[in-house]
This record gives structure tokens, sequence and C-alpha cells, in this order.
């Protein structure tokens, strides 16, 4: 029940919690209208998402400094940014600043996924080539993973980025050529040379999207996992992996979440995280965080595979985002029996257009 | 459903509207991040920007516009720099401004701004500004540059700053220095010339990027990463200036002889001549080629008191034999005749120095035609016994080695 009253749908609430004169509370009212912007689903979750504990909240969130003078939408939007860049995108172990990523801090302990997963079980993590690509290319470790690139393809990095084009595709096409194990080889050089400023993984269980990862199509494996942000023309590479190698698993919350409409919170008793899918007809996967492959593991676990993604439904009209939303709800509340669950969907109605 | 994502289409409304208001304070919420679409993806600012574009259609000086728009919007976060340097939101702000600068036309308000910026002591300091905004700023600098201004400055980047095992940021600074270099815009007269590269900057550039990475060779980066690298710097400069490899094997060769020899031998294999003209059939110097052009040696050394001199340049013939290079046996022909111009006349001094400038460019069919020319017409019909044995021995040369070629 998470200690809140099942029929107070209009009192306003952050993770779930109600507040009295938050200082939020005009910004997430103003982005409650279904703008084009799609930001109402991000609100949406941030209110409805009791993942985020009191002490994640106070004393993480609030403490980081980045949310001290949120004023209206605008403001909130871009504190949410600055903490998700600064205060996420950090290692999970101590670096040399000393920061560790606000997902492994203590005052997340509550997310750190407790139950015994058996440690031969197997996660797949899905990743954009051409995101991969921009960040490395705007690393100090560049020049590294230029010299290798073209001493294996005969390509190179792109040392500007405007919209995916054509190089990218080039490229993939290269490596495809060159067969798995110099996919393997770039894609382990690529993680590598990310830095600690990457944030977490997030996985689901291979066996869940079996069906998409056999059938080698990009389309398959973004609706199975609900990759809805992925732009037509981007290539995926894919890491399937023992749980053993990802190191400690936690349960994601909207914080990691960013600015993804595509996200929903899994409802109050559930120890992972939920996927939505972008088809109702799908099943959803559960899904985890962790700290990114690095080393021999990001070489030896990844498939070898680059799937191009040609077409991506657009699922980013509001009419579609919130009937995925509501068939999602229906999915959740089909599958699970989870005592509270029904209270918590009443507290948060979904927006209507 | 629509094809295109209504966000970025609005976006894309919206980046037409601040440019034709020219509204920094708007340019500023976008890339702060405030006011911009949910897209999922842990996008930086200015990707999600970028995304939208190819769906700007009204503004046809859009990209021009907005990078003068953006040098304002950086010169006013210069101006509001502080004693304790950038605030978290402004270095956030910057880095995104100087990503989406790397990806503008080169425009003069945004190259001076970024300029402003580089003079300022917190970006070359050790603390988080430096760590954050350093690379961006250089990898903005490389496609804004306007004017030859950076030269000195790539330069002394690209030179060996202190002897070392190279670290990847090393490399990565001295790859993005080596783009600055290249992506100096021609000078107005080079540009009336109609000559966009400029040789001397690149053979300068090229050979201080050798001793750098020479100097900074290691345990993880030896000669075969020093020569790997350099490798890759010459794609980068047919990347940069997209000509074909006769052009850049013609231009660079006849720079390439005060080059250490293991860089000229870099840069030669990746831009080899085409092999009709490269290298000649072994067969082309037969045994009975080098007999013969022995006898008349040793006939012109027995007339000439000069017996050592020619006897070194004769052994610079015998090299050329060993390698079947018929360049550089042309190139020692050229030598030769400069030793006997006195006695030749002037027409051999300028035949010989004909012969070392065509045979330095390896044209050299070009250059035989042209020996043949000059030996038959241009030379003086002096009764010199050297001279006859000297435009004797040509021919013959010349003449086995068209029949062999045919």
């Amino acid at each position: 029940m998470n200690g809140q009253p099942p029929e107070t749908p209009n009192t306003f609430k952050v993770f779930d919690r109600e507040r009295d004169h938050h200082p939020w509370q005009e910004a997430f009212q103003e982005m409650q209208r279904l703008d084009v912007d799609r930001r109402w689903a991000v609100a949406a979750n941030w209110r409805m998402d009791h993942r985020v504990s009191e002490d994640r909240e106070w004393g993480d969130l609030e403490a980081s400094g980045h949310f001290t003078s949120v004023r209206n939408a605008n403001d909130w939007w871009e504190a949410r940014k600055n903490y998700f860049q600064q205060e996420i995108c950090q290692p999970v172990t101590p670096g040399p600043t000393g920061k560790i990523s606000a997902y492994g801090r203590p005052t997340n302990a509550a997310n750190r996924i407790a139950d015994r997963i058996s440690a031969f079980d197997k996660l797949v993590h899905v990743a954009s080539f051409s995101s991969l690509l921009r960040r490395v290319s705007r690393s100090d470790r560049s020049a590294e993973v230029e010299a290798i690139l073209h001493q294996l393809t005969g390509q190179r990095l792109l040392s500007n980025w405007g919209p995916l084009n054509a190089q990218v595709s080039m490229l993939a096409r290269a490596m495809l050529a060159l067969g798995p194990e110099v996919i393997r080889r770039i894609a382990g050089l690529l993680a590598d040379s990310l830095g600690e400023q990457e944030p977490p993984w997030w996985a689901s269980f291979v066996e869940e999207v079996q069906t998409a990862l056999d059938s080698k199509n990009a389309l398959a494996l973004c609706v199975a996992l609900g990759l809805g942000h992925l732009p037509t023309g981007d290539w995926l590479l894919v890491w399937r992996y023992p749980i053993k190698e990802a190191g400690p698993l936690y349960r994601p919350t909207v914080l990691e979440a960013n600015d993804s409409p595509f996200h929903f919170p899994s409802p109050p008793g559930c120890a992972l995280g939920i996927t939505m899918p972008l088809d109702s007809a799908q099943a959803a996967c559960r899904e985890v965080l962790h700290r990114p492959l690095r080393g021999r593991a990001a070489v030896e676990f990844c498939t070898g595979e680059l799937f191009f993604l040609e077409r991506l439904p657009v699922l980013r009209d509001n009419e579609v985002l919130v009937k995925l939303r509501t068939q999602h709800r229906a999915r959740i509340q089909r599958e699970l029996s989870l005592t509270g669950l029904n209270a918590w969907m009443l507290r948060h109605p979904e927006i209507t257009p | 459903m629509t094809s295109v994502d209504p966000a970025l289409s609005h976006l894309a409304e919206s980046l037409a509207a601040i440019v034709k208001t020219d509204s920094v304070p708007h340019l500023r919420a976008h890339l702060s991040g405030r006011t911009l679409p949910a897209m999922g993806g842990d996008e930086d600012p200015a990707d999600i920007l970028l995304r939208a574009f190819p769906l700007i259609q009204t503004t046809p000086d859009f990209m021009e516009r907005l990078a003068r728009l953006l040098g304002d919007l950086i010169s006013e976060e210069v101006a509001a720099l502080t004693a304790e340097g950038f605030s978290p939101q402004q270095l956030s702000l910057l880095r995104s401004a100087l990503y989406l600068a790397s990806s503008l036309p080169a425009e003069t308000n945004l190259f001076s701004s970024l300029k402003n910026l580089l003079e300022i002591p917190v970006i070359h300091g050790r603390g988080e500004d430096r760590a954050k905004l350093s690379l961006p700023l250089w990898q903005a600098l490389v496609y804004q540059q306007t004017d030859a201004s950076l030269e000195e400055t790539w330069l002394s980047l690209l030179a060996p700053e202190q002897q070392g095992p190279s670290k990847p940021a090393q490399r990565t600074l001295l790859l993005t220095a080596w783009r600055g270099l290249l992506w100096i815009p021609p000078s107005q007269e080079a540009m009336q010339a109609e000559e966009g590269t400029n040789f001397d900057r690149i053979q300068n550039g090229i050979q201080t990027l050798y001793r750098s990475l020479l100097l900074q060779q290691g345990d993880d980066f030896g000669q075969s990463e020093v020569s790997s690298f350099i490798e890759l710097c010459l794609d980068i400069l047919q990347e940069t200036f997209p000509r074909s490899g006769e052009f850049w094997a013609r231009n660079l060769r006849s720079h390439s002889a005060d080059w250490p020899s293991a860089l000229a031998t870099i840069v030669l294999a990746r831009w080899p001549l085409p092999p009709q003209i490269d290298r000649p059939s072994p067969q082309i110097f037969s045994q009975e080629d080098r007999r013969s052009l022995d006898r008349a040696l040793a006939k012109l050394a027995e007339v000439d008191s000069r017996m050592a001199e020619l006897k070194a340049t004769a052994d610079d013939l015998v090299d050329y034999y060993e390698t079947h290079r018929l360049d550089e046996a042309l190139n020692s022909i050229a030598v030769l005749l400069t030793h006997f111009g006195p006695a030749l006349g002037v027409a051999a001094t300028r035949l010989s120095r004909d012969i070392a400038a065509i045979s330095r460019q390896m044209e050299l069919l070009r250059a035989w035609q042209e020996m043949e020319k000059h030996t038959l017409s241009d030379v003086p019909q002096v009764e010199d016994v050297r001279r006859q044995e000297m435009i004797k021995m040509i021919k013959t040369l010349i003449r086995r080695a068209r029949r062999r070629r045919v």
C-alpha cells in the first residue's frame, strides 16, 4: 500500500508520496498538459514512482543541489538533466574524484536487488551503435579508437556529428563484412573507451526476448524491450552475459530513466523493473540496472552482431503514447497480483487526451 | 500516426524562429536542455538539436545564422566568467555549445568567440573546466576556422612537448591538432589560384607530428603503432582533401626528400605510383645495360681527372641496378650530367635539372621523351668524348627501356 490511501488521485504526489506546497507542484501541473514535447509522461512517472525512497529523495536528489531553485517546468526539466548528467553518469565504484553514481550510493540501497538470482541466468543489453560512436568520438581516447577502427576496417570515427549519416552505416557494414570477431573487438573497444561517464546499463533476461534475438530483427528487439527512443537508421549492438559478469543489480527508477517517455515504473512490491513493450501484444520483460561491462567481458559477451533499425513505428504521438501506457497498465494488472497494485494505479490515473 | 516525430518537428520550428529573431536567450534555453522535448536515450542537448536540423527547410541560410548566434551565446558566457571559473550549469551549457559548433559550418563570429574562450586560463588549467571543455573546444575549433590564425597553435600542439610514453589522451590531442592544421582555410591568393591544399603546411605538420610520436614511444606505443598512427593521419588528409592517390603520390614525393626516411617510407607506401610508371620491370636494366654503362663510365673516367668524384657518382648508378628503380637511375644520370656540366656546356646543366625535376615527379615516360629531345637537339655538338659517350649511353638506355616496355 506504500502508506497511501487509494482514493486520493487528485492530491499532489511526488514519488507516490502526498505533498503539501511542494516546490515542484507548479512545474508538475504545467507538465500535466499533453503537449507535443511529451514531458507529461516523464512527470507522471516521477509522481508515481514509489521506488525513489525518502532516503534517496532527501539524501541524494535534494542534497545534490540541482533542484534548489525549481520554479517552473523548464527549471525542473533542466535540473533533471543536470542531475542525470552529473549524478547518474558517474562510476559505480569511487574514481579519482571519489564520486560514485547515484544509483550505487547508500541512499539507493532499497533498490539494490537482494533476491538471490542464479548466477548462470543470462542478461541481454542492447545499445545504439551510433550513440556509442558519438560518445567515444568526444572522449579523450578517440584517437586510440580511431586508429584501431582504421586498422581493422579502413574506416574512421566521425569527428563531427550531424543526424545519423551514411558513415555510421558504412562502418557497420564494413564490420559485418569482417565478421563477428571484429564486431566483438570493436564493441569491447567502444565500451572501454567511454570512460566513467557512461550511464548504467539497462538489461533484461535473455530468455524473455529469445524470440526477438533469434529473429535478428532490430525492430523486434526494440518492440520487446521498449526502446522507443531509437531513431530509424540506427544500428544495434547486443551483449548477452551471465549475471555474475554484471556485478550488483539494481531495480531501476525514474531517476535513471532520464527523459525517456517510454519508461513506466514497476509497481510496488515488484523487486525488479518491468519494460513497457512498444506493442500491447508483447509480454513485458523484467529489467535491471548494473555497471557497464568492460574489458574482456565487453568483448567476449558481445554477440558479434549488428542489427539495422530500418523502421521504428512512430509511437511518439501523445495519443499513441497514452494508449501504450494504458495497455501497459492493463498488462501489469493482468499479470501481477501484488498487494496494493490497484490502489497504486488508482492513485495515479493515466492522463487522457 | 505520422512518419516524423512531432516533438522534433516542433523543435525544428522553434529553432527556425530563434534564428529568425536572433534570440540568444531561446538558443541558450535549448542548449541547456530547459526547453527540449522528452526524447530518451541520454543524448546531449546538442545532439537533440541536430536531430531537428533536417526538418528545417524554410530558412536557407539557417546553419550560418545559427552559427553566428551560437558565437554570440559563447561570447556572453565568456563575459560572465567569474574568478571561480564556470558554474556546473555553465560548463554543461558550454560543452553542448561546443558540440554544436563542431557540426556547424565555419562562421567568423563563432570562430572569434571560440578563440576568446581559448584565451581563458581555466581552459588550460587542471580543474573540471579543463576536463570538460578543453577537448570539445579544440574539436570545435578544427571546423570553425575562417582564417589561418591558429596555424602556430596547431603546430605547437603537434610539437613534442616532452619525452615519455604516449598516453591515449595525448594522441587524441595530436590527431585533433592534425585535423586543425588541415582545416585551415586557404588564403585569398591561394583561393584565386584554386590551390586548396597547402603542401608546405602539410609536410611541416606531418614531420612535427612524426617527431612527437617518436619521442612518445613506449611499451604500448612502438614503431608499429607510430606507423599506424601516421597512416591514419594520411587517411584523414585524404578525407579532408578528397584527391586521388596519384595526386598525393605526385605532390608529396616532391616534398618528401627532406623527411626522415621512415616517415617517407610510410607516405610513399601509402600512395605508390600507378604500377605502369612506378617500378619498371626489372628486365629494363639488364646485365648488358649495366656492363654498357660501366664501360661508358670507365671510358669517361679515363679522360677525366676528377676520377674520385665520378666514381662516387657511378656508385649511385650501381645502386639503381640493384633496386631496378628507373627514377633513381634518372636522378643519378642527372647528377652525373651536373658534374660534367662545364665540359658539356650550359645545355647539359639545363638538361640535368630538367631530368632531375621530371624524375622527382616520377613522370618517367615524359622524362624519357625530354631526355631524348634534349640529347638530340639541345646539347651543343661539342667535339668531346665525354659528351658523346654520355649521349650514347642515355640513348641506348632509352631505346632498350622502351623496347622492353612495349
